[in-house]
């Protein structure tokens, strides 16, 4: 029986981990390429997710087949045109401006997106399906399909990242963007676009992640605040420069916290892992996969 | 120059005394109008709750104006969002009482910003009736409140009760919420126990408590099933709860579920989608339940919703809103003389108000519990809907 309870807490921690990581890897995309940190890319989860719950609501209503493999195509056009708008209309403009700027711009971001989704789509709140649904029982484990998923989608959306990154002429196009921008376009990498594809990607990775966490938190304006919060802390302790360090980083804040809250307090379970988190990074300022930045010259 | 900045501070001084003893006198009543301010989360996850229980109170209100008033005067409610924000709550409470000047705070909704405000109510000494909030602090915090919503202490109490003579339970569990309203929860079925010679059947392991950012409650439904309990008790609000139902469902326990009268709405069930993620268990939920309406009682709030709100539903938040603003009211109609703080406090301080949908309203000097009875209702299923019936009669602690 204990065997049983630990395993069922580190897997329950691993689904909720993945779902820091598939929120952060959008996060770690963007602040790679233009040292900017995207304070937005929650609400955009959120607005893209709402979208997706309209058009899986409309779908079923119309007895279409396969409703939720329509929302989630649905969601990946949406959130690329989605993206891209927001990087066209307020990235853009302001590439001029300084990093801190910048970042107050995706703060502002977050009131416009949280507005307009609360005036277009109401403050309800709303069920939403799992990828896949139910429960298996394996051994006296309890597992949900949902979970293996998650884990699943955030390990292969790493390694593509991971892959792009390294292999590919866009990859390192995105390397020479982030290394130095004006030296980049002077060797002929259009910088406009790697910095749009970029925001495209982001967007898309928060549209599946928000469409992942929703079962977990339902659709509402306010599905992503405690989870967006936490995909950070994830990305930090993981490392901002690498995208294994925010996968890692998610998975140990989901496991921890439930070994601390079943094995320690439930009470103190909260102020324990991130009081060990807070440790872990005066030991690894940079994070256990980040490297220490490299000043531009 | 001394003596003229000397001057202008004297007087600055005096305006400002005269200021604060100006508070409050006469203010918000005119020859026609009272105006009465609320704050309370319209914007947001938790908006499910505030618009249906705004609602009501506008419904309540644009209904006695359409009948001329009370004694003679049209009453106008200046409500305020404040996204279920404490701070927010309490900017807009001052801003209420000191820029809007409203004769009273009615039925401010949710239990941190009714905390965070009350020290603000209590200072200005303005009256405040009915909170969206079962904060048991409501019950001391001063002559000028009237909170009518049962609080959390006396429901906790209540349910170790319950859990006892109704679910005939000799062991429980309790996942509470660590806030305000799980805290005063799980305290008042600690003392309910305590008073019933009980302890037992609550262990120290069996109180779980979790934090109201958790989106997985895999460590705490685990202790839950070491536990065993005959009955789990979720003293949680709607977001959290209706996680936890979900979960319960995933590992498969099949025990009672009782939790707070605020999740006493089909609204609320809605939130879980039990066809899809609870369809095994949802049936043991159970709820608290303070309101005791039959359909003649209904009559007037489902005539006023069909007059001004047609394509909202009534649900128990727009019940609540309702009562709010009945309790001001026959406040208002109780009082003798000229509308004024002083003989609205000293009326509403023995109002024993039978009239209006909740059972019974009435306060004591010095006592401000709330409502003590309750019932428990119990989730059913009809054609592929769910909704709560009554299944018990309405009690108060020692009653049974």
């Amino acid at each position: 029986m204990a065997r049983i309870i630990f395993i069922q807490n580190i897997i329950g921690g691993l689904e909720t981990g993945s779902l820091y990581a598939l929120a952060a890897l959008g996060v770690v995309l963007i602040y790679r390429v233009s040292d900017v940190t995207n304070f937005a890319q929650g609400e955009m989860a959120m607005f893209s997710t709402f979208v997706t719950f309209t058009i899986w609501t409309y779908s079923r209503a119309a007895g279409l087949p396969y409703p939720y493999l329509i929302a989630f195509i649905g969601a990946l056009i949406f959130s690329a045109i989605f993206g891209y708008s927001i990087e066209r209309v307020f990235i853009r403009p302001t590439a001029e401006s300084s990093l801190l700027g910048k970042m107050i711009v995706t703060f502002g971001l977050i009131l416009i997106v949280n507005g307009s989704a609360a005036a277009i789509f109401g403050t309800d709140s709303y069920y939403m399906q799992r990828a896949i649904g139910g429960t298996m029982i394996i051994g006296n484990l309890v597992v949900r399909p949902h979970s293996f998923f998650v884990i699943f989608l955030a390990l292969v959306i790493m390694a593509v990242l991971f892959y792009m990154i390294r292999n590919t002429m866009f990859g390192v196009a995105i390397r020479a963007t982030a290394q130095d921008r004006e030296t980049a376009r002077l060797m002929g990498v259009n910088t406009t676009k790697v910095t749009a594809f970029t925001w495209i990607m982001a967007t898309i990775m928060g549209a599946i992640a928000g469409l992942m966490i929703a079962p977990a938190t339902n659709v509402s304006t306010g599905m992503m605040a405690d989870v967006h919060l936490k995909s950070f802390i994830a990305a930090v302790l993981g490392g901002f420069t690498s995208f294994i360090g925010p996968v890692i980083g998610g998975l140990i804040i989901g496991i921890m916290d439930n070994l601390v809250g079943y094995y320690i307090s439930t009470n103190w379970q909260t102020v324990i892992v991130y009081g060990i988190l807070i440790l872990i990074l005066i030991f690894k300022p940079y994070g256990l996969f980040g490297s220490r930045p490299q000043k531009k010259v | 120059m001394k003596k003229a900045t000397k001057m202008l501070a004297l007087i600055l001084v005096f305006s400002l005394m005269l200021g604060g003893t100006a508070l409050g006198a006469e203010q918000g009543v005119t020859d026609d109008t009272i105006t009465v301010g609320s704050v309370g989360v319209t914007s947001g996850p938790a908006a499910f709750i505030g618009i249906p229980y705004y609602e009501g109170m506008e419904a309540y209100f644009k209904t006695l104006n359409a009948e001329g008033g009370v004694e003679g005067r049209e009453v106008e409610l200046i409500q305020r969002d404040d996204e279920f924000d404490p701070a927010q709550a309490r900017d807009h409470v001052e801003t209420l009482i000191y820029d809007d000047e409203v004769f009273a705070i009615v039925g401010q909704l949710g239990t941190p910003g009714v905390v965070s405000a009350a020290g603000l109510v209590e200072e200005a000494g303005i009256p405040s009736v009915y909170f969206g909030s079962g904060a048991a602090e409501m019950a001391e915090l001063g002559d000028n409140f009237f909170p009518v919503q049962p609080n959390y202490v006396n429901e906790g109490k209540l349910k170790a009760q319950y859990a006892v003579d109704y679910f005939d339970a000799d062991s429980i569990a309790v996942l509470y919420q660590n806030d305000e309203v799980g805290n005063d929860g799980i305290t008042g079925i600690r003392e309910g126990l305590e008073e019933m010679g009980r302890e037992d059947l609550l262990s120290d392991d069996a109180a779980i408590s979790y934090g109201l950012d958790r989106t997985d409650f895999t460590a705490q439904i685990q202790q839950v099933m070491v536990e065993d309990p005959d009955l789990l008790i979720i003293f949680g609000l709607a977001e959290t709860a209706s996680l936890i139902i979900r979960g319960v469902e995933d590992f498969g326990l099949d025990m009672p579920m009782l939790t707070t009268y605020s999740n006493a709405d089909a609204s609320f069930l809605d939130t879980i989608e039990p066809a899809e993620t609870a369809p095994n268990i949802i049936e043991n939920l159970h709820v608290m339940a303070w309101l005791e309406v039959d359909e003649e009682g209904m009559e007037p709030l489902e005539e006023a919703m069909a007059e001004y709100y047609p394509d909202s539903m009534i649900n128990a938040y727009t019940m609540a809103g309702w009562v709010a603003a009945e309790t001001f009211v026959a406040g208002v109609r109780a009082t003798e003389g000229e509308l004024n703080w002083d003989n609205y406090l000293e009326t509403m301080d023995t109002l024993h108000f039978t009239e209006g949908m909740a059972p019974e309203i009435s306060f004591e000097p010095g006592v401000r519990e709330g409502v003590t009875h309750m019932s428990v209702l119990q989730v059913y299923e009809e054609n592929g809907h769910f909704d709560f019936e009554q299944v018990t009669d309405f009690k108060e602690f020692g009653d049974f």
